[in-house]
């Protein structure tokens, strides 16, 4: 198999998946904010978002607040001794952002009446947005003694409860208040995300949905069932419930992120593309946004626009407090995306300084920077600049699995079989490796150390683990071939190589698979046919840009035709094409090393 | 000579459910009067529904209202920028200024008014206090700031359009644990025609008000009544339950539980 995952299969450094899902404003009274459902690899964090900023809006500016305010302080002036004049005024401020008037309010309100519902619940929240949660924990606690029917007291602190990051408390607490309220649509939505997090995926599902079902309107609860099914990776089912919300929500901005992110899961880049393009017409401040479409122009291979986007993001952080972590992690995956769309368009020196700029930004970041680098090293022939690179990451970041397979790669390259093995058997013994490591070691064994056996052995395993993927499939196809064996290498090819261009692992496993189709064709006797195969795949690397991967494919293919002259006895032919061969600058070391001893075998008559 | 306002008698909240329906009945009544008359009120608030020494309730303070005969000239300049009424009770249209484009809007007006004063006779909160919220002003000046005259109505079509189902109408019971639950849907589903934040879709037939209405009351008055028929209805399909069980058990079939 052509070795193509060393260079090519540049890393893009993506933060764990952000949704957000907004409370569905059904009870005004409940304290609820919206939640940040982040997707990590052991599970799920929650993480309530500060409502919208409402510094812009300013007592005394003439706004509606402003006369809703001045409507109720004349009521109050009219009834002091009114709690519902009190509770009225201290709404009205509080919509206009001025928590502390408003809070002297619901308390002047709660001296008049002690267990005035509305001012109590209101003063509840007033604490939250302060920060001061024992307070409102306190005050719903009294309102649920004196209300003991009544879900709201319940569900705030059911709310509570998951803010100190009692799940398990939270769940029982919305449980109760399902029971007690009529529809209960808060609860189900708050009880659905608790139990996203408890990891309890299809269970929040149907809870979700059944509160969907109960309030067919509300965006906030399609939004919360389309957040739930790209948790669960069911991207179809959350492009429809996104699509829903959206519909009945036009401008939802974490609805459309979270729809653009299914679709690019789903590998539907054009709509995603239009539809991101659309809404950064009206949010041209969303960098979340701009980095999905970045992800979808690269998915089309318009690197370019993919970089404008990462680009525009980058100056617009670039003044942001750089202590903080959140924003510097943004910025060093940044820098590190900028470089591989660039390597990406083989632009190498541009590539080679975002790389760089990624690491000086942040060195204790990431690993992925890193081994991008050293792949451009690897581009450029610099084995030595990557060994260097590679070791200041292992030293950083300790035995990361791609540090480790770039490394094994650079031994590879210079000869070092049994190190490269070394470095990445582990990996595979203990089940954590890529399909692309696997075949990697499987094809050190068969090109690097002529051992067929094991080679076939880790190629056939790899394949078992790994079924649909495309390079696992390449590695079995290519493995059978080389035992000579192209009845059994044929269905496993024909399987997979009339896929469309976006359902490829990368755009150089279509070369490697076209290649290997090559080889097949060849083996079975067919050289003019395998010929063809071999110079399509070269002209796709032209097409990409790979002219490293061109070389290694013309070489291959001379290789492999030498043999089968061999094999057909026109030894003048197979000089000729060892000839063209060895002819190749800055091949592959190994197919390199093979056809000098085909010269030596025919030389030597 | 008046008693007291009907705002006072909120405030006091010694109305029982029955007696609030039966006074919000009358002030539709008087609403449909002057909407029959062709005159918009446009400051429809309880503090303005006088409750007569005979029971007798009067709509008063018409110092906003217009006559709408088709002569009544754009009203917007008057008001200084802002649309004339009660900023607890009047409709998201009026916030808008959209009655400057279609006088006609606010007769519908009237009828969000009266739904926000059923919110408040309920709750005890105006319901424009509660619902215009921050996040409202903010969209709403977001989408009509630099509208002119004459594409209002446009423009706020969008905006309702965009907001109506990010901003639902809360539940009554939500702020007031004394109504009975019987009525509960019923007064949510008359609160919520009459007070729909987009004008296309408010009800503003009002043989439709007085029909939900009176259902209210009938369930209020009957709602003994009912909890006995429901009682009985539930014995008797035990009871048949119980019977066919046995038939089926005389036959040596057994049911599984």
């Amino acid at each position: 198999m052509i070795v193509t995952s060393d260079n090519e299969n540049v890393k893009q450094a993506e933060s764990a998946p952000q949704f957000t899902a907004n409370m569905p404003h059904l009870n005004p009274l409940a304290a609820a904010s919206s939640i940040a459902i982040t997707k990590h690899a052991d599970g799920i964090t929650l993480e309530f978002v500060p409502d919208r900023e409402k510094s812009d809006l300013v007592r005394g500016s003439g706004t509606i607040a402003d006369k809703m305010i001045a409507r109720s302080e004349k009521e109050v002036a009219r009834r002091p001794k009114s709690a519902k004049a009190h509770t009225t005024l201290g709404i009205a401020l509080l919509n206009a952002g001025d928590v502390n008037s408003a809070q002297a309010e619901f308390e002047a309100a709660l001296s008049i009446d002690p267990v005035h519902y509305v001012a109590a619940l209101n003063l509840a929240r007033t604490r939250i947005e302060q920060g001061r949660f024992e307070d409102a924990e306190r005050i719903y606690f009294h309102l649920k003694e004196h209300y003991p029917q009544d879900p709201t007291p319940v569900l705030s602190l059911a709310n509570m409860a998951i803010r100190k990051g009692q799940y398990d408390v939270a769940a029982r607490m919305l449980r109760d208040a399902i029971g007690l309220g009529h529809k209960a649509i808060t609860a189900k939505h708050l009880l659905g995300l608790m139990l996203l997090k408890l990891g309890r995926n299809r269970e929040a599902i149907s809870i979700l949905r059944l509160a969907a079902h109960l309030e067919v309107r509300s965006p906030a609860l399609y939004e919360a069932l389309g957040v739930a099914y790209n948790v669960e990776g069911d991207y179809r089912r959350a492009v429809v419930a996104l699509k829903t919300s959206l519909s009945l929500n036009p401008g939802a901005q974490d609805a459309t992120r979270g729809l653009a992110f299914a679709l690019l899961e789903l590998k539907q880049t054009d709509e995603a593309t239009n539809l991101l393009v659309g809404y950064l017409e009206r949010n041209p401040q969303d960098y979340a946004a701009k980095q999905l479409l970045a992800r979808a122009y690269a998915a089309r291979r318009q690197y370019r626009s993919a970089i404008a986007q990462l680009t525009q993001v980058w100056s617009d952080i670039d003044e942001i407090d750089e202590k903080d972590s959140t924003m510097l992690s943004l910025r060093v995956n940044l820098a590190n995306n900028i470089g591989a769309y660039y390597l990406e368009n083989c632009e190498i020196q541009q590539a080679e300084l975002w790389f760089g700029r990624s690491i000086s930004i942040g060195p204790n970041v990431s690993p992925i920077p890193y081994n991008n680098l050293a792949r451009v090293s690897l581009r450029k022939r610099a084995a030595d600049a990557a060994f260097e690179i590679l070791r200041r990451a292992k030293d950083r970041f300790g035995d990361n699995p791609d540090t480790l397979f770039m490394l094994s790669v650079c031994y590879y390259q210079v000869g070092l079989y049994d190190t490269a093995i070394a470095q990445i058997s582990g990996l595979v013994e203990s089940g954590k490796a890529t399909p692309e490591i696997q075949c990697f070691l499987s094809s050190v064994f068969f090109e690097g150390k002529g051992d067929y056996e094991t080679g076939m052995r880790i190629a056939k395993d790899a394949f078992k683990r790994f079924r649909d993927n495309d390079v696992a499939a390449n590695m079995l196809a290519y493995a059978y071939l080389l035992m000579g064996d192209p009845v059994a290498a044929r269905p496993i090819i024909e399987a997979h190589i009339e896929k469309d261009d976006e359902h490829w692992t990368h755009p150089s496993t279509r070369v490697t698979f076209t290649a290997t189709y090559g080889l097949l064709r060849i083996t079975e006797g067919d050289l003019k046919e395998g010929t063809r195969l071999y110079r399509k795949a070269e002209k796709m690397c032209s097409q990409l840009g790979l002219k490293e991967l061109a070389r290694v494919v013309v070489q291959k293919m001379n290789l492999e035709l030498a043999r089968a002259y061999i094999r057909n006895r026109d030894f003048e032919s197979a000089t000729e094409k060892v000839r063209e061969g060895l002819a190749i600058r800055d091949g592959n070391l190994q197919y390199e090393q093979h056809l000098q001893a085909l010269e030596k075998r025919l030389l030597g008559g | 000579m008046a008693e007291t306002d009907l705002g006072s008698l909120i405030e006091m909240n010694t109305m029982d459910p029955r007696t609030a329906l039966m006074s919000f009945r009358n002030m539709c009544r008087a609403v449909r009067r002057i909407h029959n008359l062709r005159i918009a009120h446009r400051d429809i608030k309880p503090g303005n529904f006088l409750l007569m020494g005979n029971g007798i309730i009067k709509l008063s303070d018409f110092g906003t209202a217009r006559l709408l005969d088709g002569t009544t000239p754009g009203i917007l300049a008057d008001y200084a920028q802002f649309p004339p009424g009660d900023f607890g009770y009047v409709a998201p249209e009026m916030l808008a200024s959209l009655h400057d484009d279609d006088p006609l809007l606010a007769l519908g007006a009237d009828v969000f008014s009266l739904g926000s004063c059923l919110f408040e006779i309920f709750s005890g909160v105006p319901l424009g206090v509660q619902l215009f919220d921050h996040s409202f002003q903010m969209d709403l000046m977001q989408a009509m700031g630099a509208v002119k005259r004459g594409q209002r109505i446009r423009t706020y079509d969008q905006f309702v359009m965009s907001i109506v189902n990010s901003h639902p109408l809360p539940s009554i019971a939500t702020f007031s644990q004394d109504i009975p639950k019987c009525i509960v849907n019923q007064l949510d589903d008359l609160y919520r025609s009459m007070a729909a934040i987009n004008y296309r879709q408010r009800l503003r037939d009002f043989e439709h008000i007085f029909l939900k209405i009176n259902r209210c009351i009938l369930t209020l008055e009957n709602q003994e009544k009912i909890r006995r028929w429901r009682e009985k209805r539930e014995r008797e399909h035990k009871a048949l339950i119980e019977k066919r069980e046995q038939r089926m058990r005389s036959v040596g079939v057994r049911s599984l539980k």
